[in-house]
């Protein structure tokens, strides 16, 4: 979920939840007033009444009178001892819009010239449902208002405020610390934004200074091997020469000359990637890869006929891909490498060309129920290797990757029908 | 015909001396770049094996002394830095080859061995080594004269060639492998192949009544002898 939506929607169910909360405060608030209001008419009636009275002895008061809101009840004196003054809520029957009214009325005992009364004042209150009812659209009404302008309002001023946080995050994510090439982080006026971008760089710096070195590293530690290394194969070369070597002899000097051959040919596997993600290639060349198949293929004559395999080419008039020539020879090397050398016995090997993309696809072994399972996302990582073969290092498939990236190309893995095909798309 | 090597690795220079004195060249050798110097504007040589990375100087200013001489002609350079840049610089200075190390001595004999058939006259370029007569601008090979040329494949003529200009020391297998096969095939495999290769271009050679043999030094290395 977005942060954005995340946060309105968090702030609107506040806003919900205090809005019930203060409209029911409102409600409850404002019915204790209009009750007091009325309850205060009522008393005010009854004292300017009886003073009234009191000055005027003459004045007409008993008796139901449909034209005053008072009422005198003639009772005992010992009602009279008991009653309290009350204020009560009653209903009153209203043949005008056929309805039960609301009305408030009080209760007060008095006397009068010598005689005891009950005096009832009835004043009409304000109903509930009423209120509820113009509470509800006007607070409604206003809330809404509240709430849709406060929602647009965040939503604009938060997509200005985040804007270049989200490009930040968009840079970051394109971000390669192999492509020696910095992110361009736009200010912002926020302070902590700011100080995110500071932090960012500084952190991109540091690890591409630690990723330059690693880099260099490799590539200096290959180099200086490759003279000791041409020291003990020129020195090994001499000395299978000698005239006086025993079996036993030459037997340990094959083990030696084997062992530096792995060594030379790691040291010189580790320098071509170091040097691939150096970009010391030149990849604006003219590349024919169906040339290039077809010379690759020469080397592979004894591995077809000592497995039997069956090669089917099916290739384009003309495959011209952008990049560099080594490395797609390199790439198209270790795919048709790995293509037979993963195969099996009378198996097959098909190559494709067309529209811009070569497809490899080769037989392999069945897989097994038990054991290593071929796993896709590792297939592509530095030795990584599911054969036990310990003449593999598993850097083939690390390198062709590479190449097909460094060329902005890619290369994708897929088993369909027990084949197992590679392609390389060079668009 | 005399060489210069410049190489500033005591071992190495031992061992690339040991290797052109035993393939007849008369040289001399420098260890640094000043000394190197004085020698190619002393001297005149023919070939000069020269390394790039030298402990006082770059190889490229002595290529480039010697390109502004008109003298490249000859030059192979054994540099322990593979990037293209440096082979492109070298070569556009006039270099003859580039050889990355660590490199196989045979590689090194079969590339001096194409300097020199490229210089010499083109009556001049058949190889022979015992009966056996090589046309290498055809890739043909015949007993005592091109008529009737023995039919070899691609791979069999160049295990051919290679034993036949390294036939004054033993070949290791590996190198062998490595030649015909570079980085396609694993070596392991490469080393089966090898063999079925060798022994059909021993049994055609046999055939044809060539009086050479292929020697085989407890599978370690194959040299190439005359009968």
């Amino acid at each position: 979920m977005k942060l954005l939506t995340y946060t309105s929607r968090i702030q609107i169910l506040y806003f919900l939840i205090l809005f019930g909360i203060f409209s029911i405060l409102f409600y409850l608030v404002l019915s204790w007033n209009v009750l007091q209001n009325v309850d205060e008419v009522l008393y005010n009636r009854k004292v300017n009444l009886l003073a009234y009275l009191q000055d005027n002895p003459d004045a007409p008061f008993k008796g139901d009178n449909p034209l005053d809101d008072f009422t005198f009840y003639p009772i005992e004196e010992a009602v009279f001892q008991r009653g309290k003054e009350s204020y009560t809520d009653i209903l009153i029957y209203e043949p005008v819009d056929n309805e039960l009214d609301e009305y408030r009325k009080l209760t007060a005992f008095v006397k009068l010239q010598g005689k005891h009364y009950r005096l009832e004042i009835v004043k009409p209150h304000l109903e509930a449902a009423e209120m509820i009812g113009t509470i509800a659209i006007t607070l409604g009404g206003l809330l809404l208002g509240l709430a849709l302008s406060f929602y647009l309002s965040h939503r604009i001023i938060s997509k200005k405020i985040w804007k270049p946080f989200f490009e930040m995050l968009e840079k970051l994510r394109h971000f390669r610390l192999d492509k020696q090439q910095l992110p361009e982080l736009s200010t912002s006026p926020i302070d902590e934004f700011q100080l995110l971008n500071e932090t960012i760089m500084d952190l991109v710096l540091k690890n591409m200074e630690v990723f330059e070195s690693q880099k260099q590293f490799i590539e200096n530690a290959s180099h200086e091997m490759q003279t000791p290394l041409s020291v003990i194969q020129s020195r090994l070369e001499a000395l299978i020469g000698q005239a006086e070597l025993t079996k036993e002899q030459a037997e340990i000097l094959e083990g030696i000359i084997g062992s530096t051959q792995r060594l030379k040919k790691l040291n010189k596997t580790l320098l071509l990637l170091s040097k691939i993600e150096n970009r010391q290639f030149l990849l604006a060349e003219q590349v024919d890869v169906n040339t290039i198949i077809s010379r690759s293929l020469e080397y592979y004559e004894e591995q077809k006929a000592a497995l039997n395999i069956s090669v089917k080419t099916k290739t384009q008039n003309r495959l011209v891909a952008q990049g560099n020539a080594m490395l797609t020879e390199i790439l198209v090397q270790n795919l048709l490498k790995n293509a037979f050398l993963h195969n099996v016995e009378d198996g097959m090997l098909n190559i494709q060309t067309q529209d811009n993309k070569l497809i490899i696809a080769n037989t392999g072994h069945e897989k097994q129920k038990k054991g290593p399972v071929l796993e896709k996302n590792k297939l592509f990582n530095r030795f990584y290797k599911q054969s036990g073969n310990p003449d593999t290092w598993g850097l083939g498939l690390a390198i062709a990757q590479k190449i097909a990236e460094t060329n902005g190309w890619s290369l994708h893995y897929r088993e369909v029908d027990d084949l197992h095909i590679f392609e390389v798309d060079f668009g | 015909m005399k060489l210069l090597i410049i190489e500033d690795e005591p071992q190495l220079l031992k061992s690339l001396e040991d290797f052109v004195s035993e393939e007849g060249f008369v040289f001399d050798s420098a260890t640094r770049f000043q000394s190197a110097m004085e020698r190619i504007s002393l001297y005149e040589y023919d070939y000069i094996i020269l390394d790039i990375n030298l402990p006082d100087g770059s190889g490229f200013d002595l290529l480039e002394t010697l390109f502004k001489k008109g003298k490249t002609d000859g030059v192979i350079i054994l540099s322990a830095r593979n990037s293209l840049d440096d082979k492109l610089k070298g070569l556009g200075l006039g270099a003859d080859d580039y050889l990355t190390k660590p490199f196989y001595f045979s590689e090194l004999n079969a590339r001096i061995k194409a300097i020199i058939r490229r210089k010499q006259f083109k009556t001049n370029k058949l190889v022979r080594y015992a009966n056996l007569v090589i046309e290498p601008d055809q890739y043909l090979v015949g007993i005592d004269d091109l008529e009737n040329n023995i039919s070899f494949t691609k791979k069999e003529y160049a295990i051919l060639t290679h034993l036949i200009n390294n036939h004054k020391r033993v070949i290791s297998k590996v190198s062998l492998a490595e030649y015909i096969w570079g980085d396609y095939v694993d070596e392991a495999q490469s080393f089966d192949f090898l063999f079925s290769q060798i022994r059909n271009l021993k049994r055609k050679l046999k055939e044809a009544g060539a009086q050479v043999e292929i020697d085989n030094i407890y599978g370690v290395g194959y040299q190439i002898k005359t009968l």
